[in-house]
């Protein structure tokens, strides 16, 4: 603790005049004299530090339990349980006595919640009412988010819809017991028609379970599919985008900077003679090539949507026109795809001594591409 | 934390439709049973909210067996509200047809059920069939019989109920595609 503090002493000692620890304490100095003359200036220091005094009062009194059964009660046990499971080193204890502290935390803030007068700074504070909306009380939902965080606080973030989907259902179990038991404390029958509204009020959050359901089962979809997302929604019945107008670029951009690497690899700098020879070959080379960038690229469920295909254009020597199309939902219904041409072009070689320059056979290709151009509409013609 | 795609759109038009069909349905229960209106209106809140809940589960179960390709074709209609590649449409039509169909029938069984099983769960007996008199033979005629078919009301009031709620939403649904088809934004 002293090593700690002489550390800290150390460190905020300024090295030099134009360091953040000088700039720190000067702002210090000026938050307190600044300070001083505005309290001397404008009222005395001694009623300001009773005002402070004064809410510190109002907080206690508040905090302080009226009686031994109070939600007060529970909150100071999980406070202190709390602080004790930071004093366990071994990690079991630790989480045992935090989720004793939990446990005592949970029932602590259910039973503040149904309080209707509390004393705040003078006032009386309804929290029951203020809870209320439209005739439901909201309670039981956060007691029931609390109790799903901590059933579920092993749960890895990638399994994050336990939660979700647990918590309507926990909700209602909550909202639900005050109808099943009877002054006593005793068990009892609900009649009649408190059983209905039990039914229409497990129905209702089971279908709020539906519905966080299917908020996750179209983000499964939207990572085995990304292409989708960079594709106009608006026309859909189903979901919605926010924070609109930028889209996603579509995969099909990367699956063609890809294969202008894969290109460059197996052409750039080969003898002109393998490069035409390639060239000729161009349907079974490109096939080559996109199992190369499928290979390369992440897998996922949409890179089967995906085709990618080249054709030189005529009358050229040669410019390489790569084409990758997305044959899955689009928009549209009739998918679009992006192209991107690469020139390819004979230079002579210039590591080989002049004398051989003449000769075809030693001259060597040169690729560049250029960027990948905005997608069109439907498919590409299927001509060579 | 969440995802920029919500299906927002989706939950909107399931709790319009709920209303729609809750508002229809305890209409119809209260004119053909007549229970009291707030009664009926929590019978028809219980049985639709049951079974858009069986419905939700059914999806959600099968979903997984789907084949590939309709797995692209369902993800395309979520989407994108069509079917995609539309020389697919004239094979996907038909099962898109019995599938309604299904729907339809399926709803009407579940509410069916979910009636019974709520009177066992309020103990309350089910409305006993109204004995009907049976007139003399000779004055047995067409009219009558159809009354005597419909008095035996249970079923047929959950059918008529199912249909009526059905028959709102169709058109709503018409109406949204005449709307995208003739006046697009």
């Amino acid at each position: 603790m002293l090593d700690f503090l002489r550390q800290l002493a150390t460190n905020l000692i300024p090295p030099s005049l134009a360091s953040w620890q000088a700039a720190l304490w000067i702002l210090i100095f000026i938050f307190i004299i600044g300070n001083l003359i505005f309290n001397l200036a404008v009222r005395n220091i001694i009623l300001s530090v009773l005002a402070i005094d004064e809410i510190f009062k109002q907080i206690r009194q508040t905090l302080t339990p009226p009686k031994p059964d109070s939600w007060q009660t529970l909150i100071w046990i999980s406070i202190f349980s709390w602080l004790m499971s930071l004093l366990p080193i071994s990690d079991i204890t630790q989480g045992f006595i935090a989720t004793c502290a939990w446990c005592f935390l949970i029932p602590g803030i259910h039973w503040f919640m149904y309080e209707e007068k509390l004393k705040v700074f003078n006032s009386e504070v309804n929290v029951k009412k203020g809870l209320t909306v439209s005739g439901i009380f909201l309670g039981p939902w956060i007691t029931g988010a609390m109790v799903c965080i901590l059933l579920f606080s092993d749960v890895p973030d990638n399994r994050n819809w336990v939660r979700f989907i647990c918590w309507p259902p926990i909700s209602a179990i909550i909202a639900a017991t005050p109808k099943f038991i009877a002054t006593g404390p005793k068990w009892k029958k609900p009649d009649p028609a408190a059983r209905q509204d039990l039914v229409i009020l497990f129905l209702s959050n089971f279908l709020l379970s539906c519905w966080f359901q299917l908020y996750f089962l179209t983000q499964s979809w939207l990572v085995d599919y990304p292409s989708l997302r960079a594709q106009d929604l608006s026309k859909s019945a189903f979901v919605v985008r926010f924070q609109g107008g930028e889209t996603m670029p579509s995969r099909g951009v990367a699956m063609l900077d890809q294969a202008e690497s894969v290109v460059k690899e197996q052409l750039d700098g080969q003898y002109w003679s393998q490069v035409e020879r390639w060239l000729f070959d161009l349907r079974p080379q490109m096939q080559q090539v996109e199992t190369i960038v499928k290979g390369r690229l992440t897998p996922v469920a949409e890179n089967a949507l995906w085709h990618l295909d080249g054709r030189v254009l005529p009358r050229t020597e040669y410019q390489l026109r790569m084409i990758a199309s997305w044959e899955g939902p689009s928009a549209n219904g009739t998918g679009y795809y992006l192209t991107k041409s690469c020139q390819i072009t004979r230079v002579t070689n210039s590591r080989l001594p002049i004398a051989q320059t003449a000769n075809a056979s030693t001259q060597i290709a040169r690729v560049s591409c250029d960027p990948v151009a905005a997608p069109t509409e439907g498919q590409p013609d299927t001509g060579t | 934390m969440f995802s920029e795609v919500l299906p927002l759109r989706a939950i909107l038009f399931q709790v319009l439709f709920l209303l729609i069909a809750i508002a229809i349905e305890a209409f119809v229960f209260h004119r053909r049973l007549n229970p009291d209106y707030k009664t009926s209106m929590q019978y028809a809140a219980s049985i639709n909210l049951f079974s858009t809940f069986v419905g939700w589960l059914i999806f959600f179960n099968s979903q997984p067996f789907l084949p590939p390709e309709w797995r692209i074709q369902l993800i395309s209609f979520i989407f994108f509200e069509r079917f995609y590649s539309d020389p697919l449409f004239v094979s996907v039509s038909p099962v898109l047809i019995s599938f309604a169909l299904a729907m339809f029938f399926g709803t009407f069984l579940l509410k069916l059920k979910g009636l019974d099983f709520l009177d066992y769960l309020l103990e309350k007996a089910p409305p006993k069939k109204e004995e009907v008199v049976e007139p003399r033979p000779r004055y047995r005629s067409r009219e009558n019989q159809l009354l005597r078919f419909r008095s035996n009301s249970r079923v047929y009031t959950v059918l008529v109920a199912n249909a009526c709620s059905f028959s709102a939403i169709l058109l709503l649904l018409f109406f949204r595609l005449v709307e995208q088809t003739y006046f697009p934004k």
